[in-house]
């Protein structure tokens, strides 16, 4: 890790910033090679203490519960045999979070896919309808976006593997909307995801030398794009005023859009370099594993870079219908949840549930050997693996899936299993982790309060 | 870097005016069509309280009451005012109930007191002719601004900007969420930072691959797109020197074609601002000026939105008839999901369009453009678009399932074919993968054919390969005969019904490759039967799955399974079969609810929007129309066309509350319900 750099102050980082202030995160670029290690620069880093990160890697279809939780809570417990066994190494870096439930989708009868993950990040009843009137609600990373989103380029990113079912319809009696977003940035409007790496990496990375403006200077091209922009909100606000209600959620929507793109174009360069060794994405990887080593690398490097704080990862849509061939599994997962029973079945569920949490193990191990100063990425974010079916046969919304890995800049004590009272509502983690990012919000959804014991 | 003030240094001081350009208006006036749906047609007078409230409370009000009415359907009313104002909070409520006890699901089939034909009649006319409408008068129901889809937003880009076939401006667009089961549903259609990105993207490269490099010493534009572009700007051709009102010339004759109606001055000014600008920036070249210009056009909500606004706004929601342009859009993204052609502008600038739906209707149908209704609309209809993402199914043979619906379905829109063909057809079409997979000999290679087929075997859509492998299970490597998809699936898509959901924590069908059948999936699934909560809903479904049983997961014909000879009868409606040709006879037994399946399904399509409750008058006339009519497939098109709710909107209430208490967020920071633009901050 001892390249040979220059040191650089914040200012110099700062230049050009205009009247936008913009929060850096610490960069161990910025402490001379000579006080490495040294008192002045362990003040120095404190002082200059990195913000924290959020990211949401939300698991489809829920889990084989019986065969994941350890069978004793607190400390040093024994997860050997179990599904969640590869984590094993990261045990002390990660609170496994007990008794967690989404209650809002327990109502309206079937539909628990769709409600699993409408009702997850929202702690809302999401209106049971196949297309008219979408009713859900703004999501919790949503509402820390809106509150500090404005300091890094990207308020949010949202990632994904797949975009769910391209014909027929999802989980009946809602629409596909539901099952396909868990980022929702109001009532009626999903925080549209990216599946294609090479697309993300152009987005946050690529800037004007990722394409081809040919002739047009990049602040050519940003005048022009400024000015387009300018007039796509005039265009708006002047149709807006001649529209009914639901017809203006539309337009509103791209004004709002407009105003998040303006808003990147008015933050400064970036000067950061991208890490050696990183190169642009060129296609969608064929299996699961690939693709998602190579979302979350992008999404590490996102945080790295101080592009965004706060990103959600779909590992896949809610009922998805992936197989895993790759670990010799030609089934659905889906269909393979619906057991019923059948002990080969559920050893294949439970396959399927031990390689995600192998694939986790590589994505805290990649967060780990970030190194920020004398700590690395993962001292310094928050990173939740979780789902709102609970067990996955049964539908229950209760007990989900809840990993928390990272020490939240020193806010999380990680390392134990922790058990709620049965019931307990996601949101109030949610309102716990909101807390952590710097948006304390009296309730949100279904909230009853805030979690204690995660620190 | 420049701010953004002070850009438009050559910004044009026009006086505002309101001329218009090009494409010129001679704005339709009101449609001579009669008026559809029920507000005309007559029926004998019902009373409520003795005729209607009674059969209620005789059957229903039992479950259907109280403080928690069963699937929060509430039947016990006040009086006919009180059932009419179902619909205020739940616009379903009158189509569900109809379809309930229409269909004979409601009562269920445990409860002995039941009512008779006759009384379902009653409660079903009386829900079309006097809750399904407002206040007498039909309702074309809402239309939320429409976003171009990617696949329209694809169409029309190439279009407009004379881009080859191949090129696709939106490859690494995110897809489009769908409603409804169709992917141009505007509820769905929603915008993100994420798409705006990509538009700005797309935009910019889409525009300049339209122009070819600017040969400076030359200074014209000598690629043939951008020949085109001049071609259509009133004979301007030679000699493109730099001056604004050469820009300005293009782009007159562009704009009217890009937002899909006249425009006036003052909006070709707002895009001559871009035409400054690049003056202004990149020195005197009207090919970048064009480009700039032409670039700010296409991200305007006129472009990006197919915006149906009412001609004369009064904030009331009254209803009004689409203009010719209106018209002229609604049929050319439904037909063709692109943007109108020369022609169908032509109609709408003399107002002629309205008269002469059926020689345009006839017209656009056999351009080669209609494909994106087999492609799209019978694509996601029948869901064989889904055929690719099927675990199981080698990509060639998924293709060549693929190709075969599609021949069909293209063979039917093209040659005006009835309907019916697609329920009881003795053609195909196969290649040679599929030949083999059927058993039908002489043909090879990748090329279809029509073919005649044994009506022992094969008929219609439901025994050919395509449906039957989307309605199968994966097992192992291979896929198994799910009796009950199939049974919904063609419930649900073809006649029109549909089934509720399993209730949650029900064993599904145990079958597994480590433990194999010792009986025939029939003989698996029968055994559910025996749980009384199942078997209500399994009795309607499984008959058309078992009768299927002939046909393996991948469509290939089978006489037995596991070494058992294959019991394929059956019952449907009182009607006994014993064999797939006898099963053909049922199936056409019930013509009349596959007319109401197409119909509704292609009215939501065409609508861009989920069919609701006030829609059924019109649904039943057009049904009504097509089967008089032969059933043929214009048919089908031009009654849809024809229907009160294609050819009217409804204007923008103003103030318009959301009624919907629920679901609504109670995050602290941002109730849900807010529009998002006025809380980002």
């Amino acid at each position: 890790m001892m390249i040979k750099r220059p040191s650089m102050s914040r200012r110099a980082l700062l230049r050009g910033a205009g009247s936008v202030a913009i929060a850096l995160p610490f960069l161990d670029a910025m402490i001379p090679e000579s006080l490495i290690g040294s008192a002045e620069a362990a003040a120095r880093t404190a002082k200059a203490m990195p913000k924290n990160r959020f990211a949401l890697l939300y698991y489809p279809n829920g889990l084989e519960s019986d065969h994941w939780y350890p069978k004793t809570d607190g400390t040093d417990y024994d997860m050997t045999g179990l599904s969640m066994e590869p984590l094993k190494r990261h045990q002390k870096d990660f609170l496994l979070l007990g008794n967690l439930s989404v209650p809002m989708a327990l109502y309206d009868a079937a539909g628990d896919h769709a409600k699993a993950i409408g009702c997850y990040g929202t702690g809302v009843r999401i209106k049971k309808t196949a297309s008219d009137d979408i009713q859900c609600a703004i999501s919790f990373d949503q509402v820390i976006a809106n509150n500090i989103g404005n300091r890094t380029r990207f308020p949010s990113l949202e990632l994904g593997l797949d975009y769910g079912r391209m014909e027929g319809g999802c989980d009946p009696g809602y629409a596909c909307i539901y099952s396909n977003n868990v980022s929702w940035k109001d009532a009626k409007t999903p925080a549209i995801k990216e599946v294609n790496p090479r697309v993300v990496f152009d987005r946050l990375f690529g800037g004007a030398q990722a394409s081809d403006h040919a002739g047009e200077s990049h602040d050519q091209q940003e005048t022009y794009n400024r000015s387009i922009l300018d007039y796509t909100k005039e265009s708006l606000t002047q149709i807006n005023t001649q529209l009914g209600q639901n017809d203006r959620h539309r337009v509103d929507e791209y004004l709002t859009g407009i105003r998040e793109i303006e808003h990147r174009l008015d933050a400064p360069p970036s000067t950061l370099k991208l890490p050696k060794g990183v190169v642009r994405p060129t296609r969608v990887p064929d299996t699961f594993k690939e693709h998602f080593r190579l979302m979350s690398d992008l999404q590490i490097l996102a945080f790295q870079m101080d592009a965004t704080r706060i990103s959600t990862f779909m590992l896949g849509v809610e009922q998805s219908r992936r197989t895993y061939n790759e670990i010799g599994i030609p089934e659905e997962h889906h269909g393979l949840t619906h057991h019923a029973g059948d002990p080969a079945k559920i050893a294949k569920v439970v396959k399927i549930d031990t390689y995600m949490a192998e694939n986790f193990a590589y994505y805290l191990d990649k967060m780990k050997s970030v190194k920020e100063g004398h700590k690395t990425m993962l001292d310094n974010a928050m990173v939740l693996l979780g789902n709102g079916n609970g067990f996955a046969a049964r539908h229950d919304h209760d007990n989900c899936l809840t990993v928390l890995a990272g020490r939240g800049c020193g806010t999380l004590d990680p390392g134990r299993y922790v058990k709620f009272a049965e019931g307990t509502p996601m949101t109030n983690l949610w309102l716990s982790l909101m807390d952590r990012m710097e948006t304390k919000v009296e309730r949100h959804g279904d909230s009853t309060g805030r979690l204690s014991g995660l620190a | 870097m420049k701010g953004k003030t002070g850009l438009f240094l050559l910004g044009l001081a026009f006086a505002p005016g309101t001329l218009v350009y090009a494409l010129a208006a001679t704005e339709g006036a009101a449609p001579q069509l009669p008026v559809s749906g029920a507000a005309n047609a007559p029926h004998a007078r019902v009373q409520f309280d003795s005729d209607i409230a009674p059969v209620f409370n005789k059957y229903c009000v039992g479950c259907h009451s109280g403080a928690q009415p069963k699937a929060d359907i509430m039947l016990k009313f006040k009086d006919e005012d009180d059932a009419r104002s179902r619909m205020a909070t739940n616009d379903e409520f009158w189509d569900k109930v109809s379809t309930m006890v229409g269909g004979g699901l409601m009562p269920p089939a445990a409860v002995k007191n039941r009512p008779s034909d006759e009384e379902r009649k009653l409660l079903v006319d009386w829900i079309k002719n006097d809750m399904l409408t407002i206040g007498g008068k039909a309702d074309p129901g809402p239309m939320i601004v429409h976003r171009l889809n990617n696949r329209e937003y694809a169409n029309t880009i190439r279009e407009l900007l004379y881009l080859p076939p191949d090129y696709n401006p939106t490859a690494d667009f995110p897809a489009d969420e769908r409603g409804d089961g169709f992917d141009n549903n505007s509820d769905t259609l929603v915008i993100s930072p994420v798409l705006i990105e990509h538009y700005l993207d797309a935009t910019e490269k889409s525009v300049r691959r339209s122009f070819k490099p600017l040969n400076e010493e030359k200074g014209v534009l000598s690629e043939i797109p951008a020949q085109k572009i001049l071609d259509a700007s009133k004979g301007f051709k030679a000699d493109f020197a730099n001056s604004q009102a050469k820009v300005r010339i293009i782009m007159e004759a562009f704009l009217p074609r890009a937002w899909r109606r006249p425009v006036t001055k003052a909006e070709v000014d707002g895009v001559m601002k871009f035409a400054a600008l690049s003056f202004a920036q990149a020195g005197e070249s009207s090919s970048e000026a064009t480009a700039l210009a032409i670039r700010a056009a296409l991200m305007s909500p006129n472009f990006l939105f197919r915006l149906e606004q009412d001609p004369h706004p009064d904030g009331t929601g009254k209803v009004y008839p689409l203009t010719e342009y209106q018209l002229a859009s609604r049929l050319s993204y439904f037909l063709w999901s692109t943007m109108p052609d020369e022609a169908l502008f032509a109609q709408a600038k003399a107002g002629t369009l309205r008269q002469n739906l059926d020689s345009e209707v006839a017209r656009m149908l056999k351009d080669p453009k209609a494909i994106s209704l087999t492609k799209d609309f019978m694509g996601q209809w029948l869901e064989i678009r889904g055929l690719d993402q099927t675990p199981n199914v080698d990509k060639a043979m998924a293709a060549s399932m693929r190709g075969e619906t599609e021949h069909f379905f293209n063979y039917i829109v093209t040659n005006n074919r009835p309907i019916t063909d697609l329920l009881d057809a003795d053609y195909s079409f196969v290649d040679g993968r599929l030949a083999k997979l059927y058993g039908i000999p002489g043909i090879a290679g990748d090329d279809f054919q029509k073919v005649p087929l044994d009506p022992k075997q094969r008929f219609g859509l439901v025994t050919q390969a395509s449906i039957l492998t989307v309605t199968s299970k994966p097992l192992g490597t291979g896929l198994r005969t799910s009796p009950v998809v199939r049974g919904k699936y063609i419930l649900e898509n073809l006649f029109n019904q549909k089934i509720p959901p399993p209730p949650p924590d029900v064993p599904p069908l145990k079958v597994d490759d480590n433990h194999p059948l010792t009986g025939t999936t029939r003989q698996v699934f029968e055994q559910h039967r025996t749980n009384p909560i199942c078997a209500g809903c399994h009795a309607r479904m499984e008959p058309y799955g078992f009768a299927l049983e002939n046909y393996a997961g991948n469509g290939a014909w089978r006489s037995q399974e596991n070494g058992i000879p294959l019991d394929v009868s059956g019952e449907i409606n009182g009607h006994k079969f014993t064999n797939p040709a006898e099963f053909l006879k049922v199936l056409e037994t019930r013509k009349d609810d596959f007319r109401h399946a197409v119909v509704r399904k292609v009215l939501s399509y065409a609508l861009g929007r989920g069919i609701r409750g006030t829609d059924r008058p019109a649904i039943e006339q057009v049904v009504a129309k097509v089967g008089a009519e032969g059933d043929t497939f214009n048919s089908v098109i031009l009654n849809v066309v024809k229907s009160f709710p294609f050819q009217n909107a409804k204007g923008g209430a103003v103030n318009a509350v959301d009624a919907k208490p629920e679901a609504k967020s109670k995050s602290g920071l941002q109730p849900a319900g807010l529009s998002i633009g006025a809380s980002s901050k």
